[in-house]
């Protein structure tokens, strides 16, 4: 009965994903459950039984009812020919006592014998058949018969007996009719019907069983497939799907939403991995530049400017160095949830002019105009919306060219607070509009402006916008400008999105 | 006036020391927390620089137990995680104020000064440096004799690096202090600032007030 699936627990060899959670990682092992072949099998064992069970109980009683029902009706009407014969005019005793022997004859041929007796009405024994008074007494029928409707069973003389009685009413007196059927071959007839039941229910149940271990295992093979799929499925094959294969009705949304799962975690793993790798790029220019400038500067004895120049140079890409770390560490904490927010009513307005004010010299220098535009009301952390749109107007400053204009607005758009930076810059091209806010990701390589841009600030936006349970959208069209908006939602509906972020560990 | 710096990395403890020497502080070392509150606790420094994690005592245990023994001196904590929770109990303990790792050494000296300066030092109302005079309640400088026209920032960015003549102030401090942009932003504002505020205030004079520090910063002095 036991199938591989059963035995096998596909939850304790769990996905490698899972293994990586390390040792002091593992849940809590959960209280071990009965193998799903194991419950679906008792489960039709069950149901077969309790169907078989009341079926044959049924039909049991039906038979019983049945065969009684014919043995009443064949007293009945033994106990009416007899009273037709004595309500005979004029009364035929003659007649009665030959009918009484006939009938004893046909009841000694046959397989239930049976018996009859007539009294007369101050209880003389008339006709009976023979043998009756040996089986039957007179006493245990009740002097007032009634109409030999009502027959009870009872045992006498080591047989079962149904009697019955039946009072003849005539003028000057009357008679009383005593009728017994012995139904001992009935009775053993139920009885073999009852252990053919009982036999037949129990081989109904081993049947079902077998028949149930199998429909559950034929029908959960599909599940150790999928597990055995899955467990093919490592760091080195994250790009093999479960949905190729084609699944029953049932299984197939399980394999989609594993499928879909599996294409965040290769998303997700595959931008760690970049995310390294740039990283250790972008390390490796201001180490490289320290490293040979320290060298080169060593080779030989230098004037003390030169040192002082060496030194300043040295701290310039320390700065940038630190400045990466910084950045680099509010992105993982805002990444695992783990930056409080301190949340307050902002006036966007204000916000917006304190932005703008700290950029207005840079605009005027580069001949940008910079404007504000409308007012609304945020739930958010000041400071941080703050530094969300510093990196959005340093962003414009940066592409847009003299004589343009870079616009901050504040606006209300369906329950949701927008707050947006325009330029008319140079624009976005298309292809790289969805990779913008990415780490690192930069449209033009080249313009990787040496000590000014890590190219994270995009990347702090997002970060702060998933932290706010909002968004950050960017239009762009190339040539006319770019716009960048922050989305805050209202309220009652970020409250959710900010409870979803889980506390992780950090890796 | 005499600081305590408690720091178990050796270079670091050399860099802070001799930094802070050469600012004309009397800078001394503990290696570890347990002599660093011995000493803190039976000499008198008028403040103590504490790095976070340290052998024998961290440094938060070492804030905690100075004041239940009833020690009121400034102390700056020092911390390599920049984690908000590592900022808050290093203030609820007790501590003053904090930086994290990476930071600035003209930050630190800043942030040092401004702990000692928090201890009743008088309000000015004018300043004096050579021959520019500035009047900080009317909001009025001048320069020999004339009266120089400032925006209200660069008049607030003439007074701090006037009030702190002399120190070399650092970008990120300068663009907190006048802006309140309390965060790192990869933007050349502060340069450009100063550079307007030198076409007013040096351009047209022979001697110039404020220079700039190479990787460091800006300072205001005659030089």
């Amino acid at each position: 009965m036991s199938s591989s699936l059963a035995e096998g627990q596909p939850g304790r060899r769990a996905l490698p994903a899972a293994a990586a959670v390390g040792a002091q990682g593992r849940p809590p092992r959960a209280p071990r459950r009965w193998a799903m072949t194991t419950q679906l099998t008792l489960l039709y064992t069950l149901c077969t039984g309790v169907l078989l069970g009341f079926a044959s109980v049924l039909l049991y009683f039906a038979l019983e009812r049945g065969l009684m029902g014919e043995d009443r009706a064949f007293l009945a009407h033994k106990m009416q020919v007899l009273a037709l014969i004595l309500r005979r005019q004029p009364v035929d005793m003659a007649g009665v006592e030959q009918e009484v022997r006939d009938e004893a004859q046909l009841s000694a041929r046959s397989q239930s014998p049976f018996f009859l007796r007539v009294l007369s009405s101050n209880g003389r024994l008339l006709a009976e058949t023979p043998g009756m008074g040996a089986l039957v007494s007179l006493g245990v029928f009740p002097r007032s018969s009634g109409t030999g409707d009502r027959q009870l069973i009872c045992r006498m003389g080591g047989k079962t007996l149904l009697r019955g009685a039946m009072t003849v009413p005539a003028y000057g007196g009357g008679w009383t009719l005593h009728a017994a059927l012995d139904i001992d071959s009935d009775i053993a007839h139920l009885h073999r019907y009852r252990w053919d039941v009982i036999a037949l229910v129990v081989a109904g149940l081993l049947l079902a069983a077998a028949l149930g271990a199998w429909i559950a295992h034929r029908g959960l093979r599909p599940i150790a497939a999928i597990t055995r799929t899955t467990q093919r499925i490592g760091a080195r094959h994250l790009e093999e799907r479960l949905c190729a294969e084609a699944w029953p009705k049932e299984l197939a949304a399980l394999a989609c939403e594993f499928d879909r799962m599996l294409d965040r975690l290769q998303e997700a793993f595959l931008r760690l991995s970049q995310f390294s790798a740039d990283l250790a790029h972008e390390l490796r220019t201001p180490i490289n530049n320290l490293m040979g400038e320290t060298q080169v500067i060593l080779s030989r004895e230098r004037t003390p400017a030169t040192y002082a120049r060496v030194l300043q140079s040295a701290l310039e890409e320390h700065s940038r160095l630190a400045r990466m770390i910084d950045s680099m560490l509010f992105l993982a904490q805002a990444d695992q949830a783990r930056l409080p927010l301190e949340r307050t009513r902002v006036e966007a307005r204000g916000e917006l002019q304190a932005v703008a004010e700290f950029y207005q010299a840079l605009a005027e220098e580069q001949r940008v105009a910079l404007r504000c535009e409308g007012e609304c009301a945020v739930e958010a952390d000041a400071l941080l919306v703050r530094r969300a749109l510093s990196n959005l107007v340093s962003n414009a400053l940066k592409y847009t060219p003299c004589g343009g204009c870079v616009t901050l607005r504040a606006a209300r758009a369906q329950g949701a607070a927008v707050l947006s930076v325009s330029d008319s810059g140079i624009g976005i091209p298309p292809e790289h509009l969805a990779k913008i806010g990415q780490r690192f990701y930069r449209v033009d390589p080249a313009r990787a402006d040496g000590a000014r841009g890590a190219s994270l600030g995009l990347a702090i936006v997002r970060s702060i916008m998933a932290l706010h349970g909002g968004d950050l959208a960017i239009e762009s069209r190339p040539g006319a400008g770019t716009t960048a908006s922050l989305i805050f939602p209202s309220p009652e509906g970020d409250s959710t999105v900010i409870l979803r972020a889980p506390a992780r560990q950090p890796t | 006036m005499r600081i305590l710096i408690v720091e178990d990395e050796k270079k670091t403890a050399a860099f802070l020391c001799q930094g802070l020497s050469e600012s004309g502080f009397l800078a001394e070392v503990a290696h570890d927390g347990e002599e660093g509150l011995q000493r803190a606790l039976s000499r008198p420094y008028e403040l103590l620089i504490v790095d976070a994690m340290l052998p024998r005592r961290d440094g938060w245990s070492l804030v905690t137990e100075l004041r239940r023994q009833g020690k009121a001196l400034p102390v700056l904590f020092l911390t390599a995680r920049s984690a908000i929770t590592d900022r808050v109990k290093g203030l609820e303990l007790g501590a003053d104020d904090y930086l994290v790792k990476p930071y600035a050494f003209v930050e630190l000296l800043a942030r040092v000064r401004a702990l000692l300066r928090r201890r009743g030092e008088p309000i000015t109302e004018t300043i004096r440096i050579a021959d520019l005079h500035i009047e900080l309640l009317r909001q009025r400088a001048e320069r020999a004799g004339n009266r120089i026209e400032l925006a209200p920032k660069e008049f607030a960015l003439l007074s701090l690096l006037a009030s702190r003549s002399g120190q070399v102030l650092s970008r990120r401090v300068i663009a907190e202090e006048i802006w309140d942009i309390r965060f790192d932003c990869d933007s050349n504002v502060v340069d450009v600032a100063v550079r307007r505020l030198r076409r007013k205030i040096d351009d047209p004079f022979a001697v110039k007030l404020v220079h700039t520090v190479r990787g460091m910063g800006y300072v205001l002095e005659p030089r």
